[in-house]
């Protein structure tokens, strides 16, 4: 049973990908991200140039379609406000690959809008994804995050967030909206997520650059 | 005798002053989470120049020491933090004058 637990843990770990962390890192940073939602697992994987635009590779697998998209991803940061106590962002993202589904292929595109506001106690952000291929794929999904910090930690030190995630796909008729609150800690460079989401299914998101 | 003391202060305080430019901080606007400041000391710390570098996150402050007679001017600073995606909101040097 123990074995069980942690090899399960160890391919959540290792299996899936992020979205709602930062899509692009400081001038040669490299960033893993990885995201086990209720809907899809995905890995994206990307090197930032410069603060402006990352790229990399993603692969994304929804698990009740069995779809398996794997493809380059861009993403770039169209605007950045930064003031004394916050700092707002508007990214564009976009990627280009390969989908498959039951042993067939085909080309799929991916184009995103992702923004975000940040305080050192609030958070929020909102992004969103369009996916489609020929025929494998045509899936647009929405997503909203809310948090604050309960605590306010200084550099160095654990950070905390409570946070809640919405995310609304019209084309998914049983369950439109999913809701999950999760909580966010993050330490330096490593940042992790966990979560259930209200049709009982696990999130664990895990982010590290270097 | 107090000219050995007038000298002796005269070296006392250059010396402090010397000290002294060796430290700066920095107002950054936008500092606001670990992974923003991690950007900024990432990009400082690649200087020969730079000898340590301390955020506070709280203040929004980023606080520099420079190695032995060495030092970055204003331009050089506000090049890197703008570099990496946030703005030089004010350069504070001689900090303990």
């Amino acid at each position: 049973m123990i074995k069980r637990s942690f090899k399960l843990f160890l391919i959540l770990l290792f299996s899936g990908a992020l979205a709602n962390a930062r899509p692009i890192s400081y001038s040669g940073g490299t960033t893993i991200m990885q995201k086990n939602g209720p809907v899809k697992n995905s890995l994206h994987i990307h090197y930032s140039p410069s603060f402006k635009y990352s790229i990399g590779y993603k692969s994304d697998y929804f698990r009740k379609d069995q779809i398996a998209l794997n493809g380059i991803q861009l993403n770039y940061l169209v605007n950045r406000v930064n003031k004394k106590g916050s700092q707002r962002n508007v990214y564009l993202k976009s990627s280009l690959g390969n989908a498959n589904q039951s042993g067939k292929n085909e080309l799929y595109g991916f184009a995103g809008l992702a923004a975000d506001f940040e305080t050192r106690k609030y958070f929020i952000s909102y992004e969103n994804a369009y996916y489609k291929s020929k025929e494998i794929i045509s899936n647009f999904e929405q997503n909203i995050r809310l948090g604050v910090a309960p605590y306010v930690a200084n550099y160095g030190h654990l950070h905390s967030w409570l946070m809640v995630e919405l995310k609304y796909n019209a084309e998914n008729e049983n369950n439109k909206m999913i809701i999950t609150p999760l909580i966010r800690l993050f330490k330096g460079p490593y940042l992790g997520e966990i979560g259930v989401s209200s049709d009982k299914k696990l999130l664990f998101n895990y982010f590290m650059r270097f | 005798m107090r000219q050995f003391i007038y000298i002796t202060v005269l070296l006392f305080l250059s010396l402090k002053s010397f000290a002294d430019n060796n430290k700066i901080d920095i107002d950054v606007d936008g500092l606001v989470c670990e992974f923003c400041a991690v950007t900024i000391e990432k990009g400082l710390v690649k200087k020969t120049e730079v000898q340590e570098v301390i955020v506070d996150l709280e203040a929004g402050k980023i606080f520099i020491t420079f190695t032995d007679g060495n030092n970055l001017t204003d331009e050089e600073i506000t090049d890197i933090v703008v570099n990496n995606g946030y703005n030089v909101a004010k350069i504070n040097r001689n900090l303990n004058e």
